[in-house]
């Protein structure tokens, strides 16, 4: 169809016209996008379920499909938590913390270990800093008993040694917030570094080159060059994580914390709480709180996404 | 806006259409394996044992039920000992099993999963924390008239007052598993301990007698705890005088020998608070380990411990934990609750095509020797061999995954070589004496009351693991447990309860 | 090897942090290094140690008496482990490879400009990533329409594209490479086809190894699909093994009184603490040597070569 002296025509025209690259874009997308389909909006159908009382009636789609409606009567038990304070303060308030530390050091980090000398020494610390992401939580919690345990403890019998009095690690809510900040950052920073390692690593050296022939230092090239171009990874980054600020990494606040009573007020966050209520619920409230973060997270992330934009049109994802 | 509405517009066109292709393309695919869209056949959905292959094509005479069950890893040798006990069952009965394994922690999601999906099945190990909400749903198989016209004789070996505790409704909804099934209630003490320190444990009858001997055995050590607890277990049995009405949750309950049948908070119960009182005097004078709240996983040989028993059940432990001699004193029961019976149940599926020849199979299970030792100990010659006859076993490995306790009675099965010989016997008396929770055969049904039951659950979660390991002071704590279940709901279970409760026993 | 490090330090060579800043920051991740390392030192520990010394001494950093307990348990039940790890092996590679694909063909479509349907798609990506459909109907699509379940497929396919990584990828894209190369491409008569796949992809080398990284990484981990897709355990992975092996052993507990007598015999036949570390530390192993293959593809400059070539 498209010919050479369409390529000539003016761009403005070809705008709105469907050419070859279109037709042959639309085919390096289309193995993902049947993907998509298939694993992801197919099952779609399921969110209905929140809204309906479940029932069995013979194979799955005749029981979501003749289950009764209930409109908003699953959804109930989420706001009727005593506690409803505690845990949107614990969701929200780590969340943001995680949300800043888990960009702010990876990008240091990043930054610092591309400026080692030996890179030898770099790889061997990145190596050793990404053995935490492979221990699962139930292994953590494991490893946090062997650290923590009031009588067989690693820390408690230094403690002792020392002269001072063992400590109820898992009854002592003080300490816990740091624990989980600690422990959050401590099994993802390695992880969270590749991607900024990957783009410092990947960015165009002529602009280095530039600079330093213009006699910039290696803090002004970081700051002046580096850390601009790892704008757009960032702000992609932080609009992703707002996304998910009503959702926790259950492994970390019920497993690590040995579902502690004492430690409650501190580490219980909305899938905790979801867990916990739904062990007598059923299929069709487990559905509603899902919706509801849903939801949320929907509106956090176009909200996040409209303020980028309104303040750097370039770096908005969307 | 206009341009993302048209966005989502076409994808769900493009959705739809795909969705057809994909149903269209999925019954003829599923045509060709020979599975049947409404079926309970196990046919296209097992590719996993050597079993189903001939399963397909022999599958019009001799059917092969599925049977969803709970266990540990399988072992190599699995498929092994399904057949030997196949060829067996298929000669008896013309029935043969598939029997699928959920492994003790993914038990929960995935039998979820599968009655939630419609999957299908036949049989299915099921217990109190979900069979009355399977049977809520209508996942379940009515069997009242099926399993007393089909197979009396699996009717008969269950004593009545069992299969009263399986009902729901006023139906029978699954064959209950006789074994312990009434509860009786054991102190155990280490002998060591017992010698050493002169206990009487024969004339130890409640928790205020027991304060003495546990603090006398504190003199071993700053370190030494005579009464170890876990946050799951605390004292094993703790709230066992109340029958909780297979709710799972214990502040709600019947006194288990009130005839008035009167729903009460458990916790503002007078006995059960001085009892609280004495577990939280016991944690602070280092009776009770102080990690008790967080700690998962027993040690090792342990001086004091209450648990669910029978007698020659010590053999077992002291083996287990390399201690020399456990004593044991029964100092509660026996006695029925429909919780205890429902401590193990197999459930038909509402969509078997097999209910019959699955109630011919748990039949034989429950009857016949052979195959209740095969489906308990595993291959005969590999994993256990017979001592004497099918009545004494010796296991050889210890990789068998199936637990006898989920499978049928205890009473045609062989006893471990070591155990008492009489030990089912034993078991069986304690049954035979055991009286009833004046509630016996009445199950809660929550099915209006889920919101209620969830933010209550997540209150008594906040606070149990303290409570019940004596952490937490009862005088404080339990006013403020009973002011939040209060205001989450638990007045209307209660006053739901006792409507059910005197309905019921009308 | 000279000639190589030379290219791959670049403009350090010329242009370096000082001295006193270098051994600064060395000690810092020197500090951080030892955080990482410390805690599965210990899980080494405990997998050398005996149950007894446990029970006796508490835990420590170096076992005190050293038993070989645990790894007879791995040998004893070694064809189970053995074909778990198989089996995670074999997903993790054949996953990391299709999940390449898949993501970096849709990264790089969506960061064209110009393509009419970008805005159509990103939406399509967009969407999966707040809503789902839970697990329920998933399940559902996945074992009665695609047929995954008790299939190694099931382990593959539901995990092979994230929007995540696509969104890292488009950005990576299109801060990296430069419209010009493309266009230039395109004058020349090249199909996108051919673009993608012989001058992106070649160029890309370090997004690639961060999604290939990313996917490797997170198939590694998996244990959720093999649990609900999985019912003969002889196709579980080593994480879901793991798992399947903590998890039992909690929820024992947890039962304890539902099960009644049984309960005490169960708990004996459960793997001890020191063998589930055992399994723990299979785990962690191949990913020490996985990371330097991933690794040496953060090479800067190959862009700029591609440019000027």
């Amino acid at each position: 169809m498209s010919s050479k002296t369409e390529q000539q025509d003016k761009r403005k025209r070809l705008r709105n016209r469907w050419r070859k690259q279109d037709t042959e874009l639309t085919l390096l997308a289309l193995p993902t996008t049947i993907w998509y389909i298939l694993f992801c909006f197919l099952p779609m159908f399921g969110i209905i379920i929140a809204f309906k009382n479940f029932r069995i009636s013979g194979g799955f789609l005749s029981n979501v499909f003749n289950s009764p409606w209930v409109g908003f009567k699953n959804f109930e038990f989420l706001f009727k938590s005593n506690d409803a304070w505690i845990i949107i303060r614990n969701t929200i308030g780590y969340n943001i913390i995680f949300i800043v530390s888990g960009i702010v050091l990876p990008v240091l980090f990043a930054i610092m270990i591309g400026l080692l000398h030996s890179r030898k020494a770099s790889k061997v610390y990145q190596t050793m800093m990404f053995l935490p992401y492979f221990l699962s939580w139930v292994v953590v919690s494991a490893v946090g008993w062997a650290f923590l345990s009031f009588d067989k403890g690693i820390v408690n019998q230094m403690l002792v040694s020392m002269g001072s009095d063992p400590v109820n690690w898992y009854m002592a809510p003080e300490y816990w917030p740091y624990l989980l900040v600690f422990l959050n950052i401590w099994k993802g920073l390695g992880y969270g570094m590749v991607i900024y390692l990957a783009t410092i690593t990947s960015l165009d050296s002529t602009y280095y080159e530039a600079a330093v022939i213009d006699g910039a230092s290696i803090w002004q090239q970081t700051r002046f060059i580096t850390l601009p171009m790892l704008k757009l990874v960032i702000v992609m980054m932080f609009i992703l994580a707002v996304g998910r600020i009503f959702y926790t990494d259950f492994g970390l606040f019920y497993q690590v914390t040995r579902d502690s009573n004492s430690l409650f007020n501190v580490s219980t966050t909305i899938d905790v709480m979801v867990y916990k209520q739904l062990k007598t619920a059923t299929v069709g409230m487990a559905s509603a709180a899902a919706f509801v973060q849903s939801v949320l997270g929907c509106a956090t992330i176009l909200t996040a996404n409209w303020i980028v934009r309104k303040i750097d049109p370039d770096s908005a994802m969307m | 806006m206009k341009k993302s509405f048209k966005f989502i517009s076409t994808l769900c066109a493009l959705t739809l259409v795909t969705t057809l292709a994909a149903c269209g393309g999925s019954k003829s695919g599923s045509a060709t394996d020979g599975s049947t869209t409404d079926g309970s056949t196990t046919d296209g959905s097992t590719k996993t044992t050597d079993t189903s292959k001939d399963t397909t094509t022999a599958s019009k005479d001799i059917p092969t039920l599925v049977w969803w069950t709970i266990g540990g890893q399988v072992p190599n040798n699995f498929s092994k000992a399904i057949d030997a006990m196949n060829a067996y069952t298929a000669e008896k009965i013309g029935v043969k099993i598939d029997i699928k394994v959920a492994s003790w922690g993914e038990w929960d999601t995935k039998i979820n999963t599968i009655v939630n999906t419609g999957e299908p099945f036949d049989i299915m190990f099921t217990n109190s924390g979900k069979y009355s909400k399977q049977v809520a749903m209508g996942a379940l198989a009515d069997i009242t008239d099926l399993v007393q016209s089909e197979t009396p004789d699996l009717y008969k070996v269950i004593p009545e007052k069992v299969w009263e505790g399986t009902k729901i409704g006023g139906k029978y909804y699954s064959v209950p598993t006789y074994k312990d099934s009434a509860l009786t209630q054991y102190w155990v003490y280490d002998d060591k301990y017992v010698q050493k320190y002169n206990i009487d444990i024969n004339n130890i009858k409640t928790l205020q007698d027991l304060d003495k001997p546990l603090h006398a055995m504190k003199a071993e050590g700053k370190s030494f705890y005579p009464l170890p607890m876990t946050q799951g277990e605390g004292l094993n049995g703790f709230l066992n005088e109340y029958d909780d009405l297979t709710l799972g949750f214990p502040p709600v309950g019947v006194k288990a020998d009130d005839a008035s049948r009167t729903v009460v908070s458990v916790l503002e119960q007078p006995d059960v608070m001085a009892n609280l009182k004495l577990l939280h005097q016991w944690y602070k004078d280092g009776i009770i380990n102080p990690d008790a709240p967080t700690k998962t996983e027993n040690d090792k040989g342990r001086a004091f411990f209450a648990a669910q028993a029978f007698p020659g059940a010590e053999v077992g432990w002291q083996i287990n934990d390399a201690v020399q001699k456990y004593d044991m004193v029964q100092h509660y029961g026996p006695i029925y609750s429909t919780s205890t019976i429902q401590g193990s149940l197999n459930a038909i599926s509402a969509n078997s095509k097999y209910k019959k020849e699955a109630l011919k199979y748990l039949e034989l299970v429950n009857t016949d020797p052979k195959l209740r030792n095969m489906l308990a100990f595993g291959e005969l010659g590999v994993d256990y061999k017979n001592v004497d006859g099918e009545k004494v076993i010796e296991r050889t490995s210890d990789t068998w995954p199936l637990a006898a306790y989920t499978q049928g009675t205890f009473f045609n099965l062989a006893v471990t070589k070591g155990a008492p010989e009489d030990q089912w016997e034993q078991v069986k008396k304690l049954n035979d004496a055991a009286t009833s929770s004046t509630v016996l055969g009445f199950a809660l049904d929550i099915s209006n009351l889920q919101t209620e039951v969830a933010n209550c659950q997540a209150v008594w979660d906040k606070y149990k693991y303290e409570l019940i390991t004596g952490a937490s002071d009862p005088e404080k704590m339990v006013p403020k447990i009973t002011a939040e279940l209060k205001s989450a709901g638990m007045d209307a279970i209660m006053k739901a309860a006792q409507e059910q409760i005197n309905n019921y026993f009308k | 090897m000279a000639t190589r490090t030379a290219y791959e330090t670049g403009l350090e060579k010329f242009n370096r942090t000082n001295k006193f800043v270098n051994i600064l920051f060395n000690l810092i991740f020197i500090i951080l290094a030892l955080i990482c390392v410390i805690p599965v030192v210990v899980v080494l520990s405990i997998s050398f140690s005996s149950e007894a010394s446990i029970r006796e001494t508490g835990y420590h950093l170096l076992p005190v008496a050293l038993s070989g307990e645990a790894y007879t348990y791995i040998v004893k039940q070694g064809a189970m482990i053995l074909r778990a790890l198989g089996v995670s092996a074999l997903v993790t590679v054949a996953g990391t490879v299709l999940g390449v694909f898949l993501t970096t063909s849709m990264g790089y479509v969506l960061s064209r400009p110009a393509y009419k349907l970008k805005g159509f798609l990103t939406w399509v990506v967009f969407i999966p990533m707040v809503f789902n459909g839970g697990l329920v109907s998933s399940y559902f699509i996945n074992t009665n329409l695609l047929g995954l379940k008790d299939s190694i497929w099931s382990l593959i396919l539901p995990l092979a594209v994230s929007s995540f990584n696509v969104i890292i990828c488009k950005t990576f894209f299109k801060s990296t490479i430069p419209d010009g190369l493309i266009e230039s491409a395109e004058i020349d008569g090249a199909s996108q086809l051919r673009i993608f796949f012989s001058i992106i992809l070649p160029i890309s080398l370090p997004v690639i190894a961060t999604i290939g990284l990313f996917l490797c990484f997170a198939y590694w981990n998996d244990w959720f699909q093999s649990m609900l897709y999985i019912d003969n355990q002889n196709l579980y992975s080593l994480q879901a093994l793991l798992n399947s092996l903590m998890s039992n052993v909690d929820a024992l507990a947890k039962n304890a009184a539902s099960m009644g007598v049984s309960y005490a015999v169960l708990v004996a036949t459960m793997p001890k603490e020191s063998a589930r570390m055992a399994v723990a530390i299979l785990i962690v192993l191949p990913v020490a040597f996985a990371y330097p293959f991933f690794q040496k593809y953060f090479i800067s400059g190959l862009t700029i070569g591609a440019v000027k070539g």
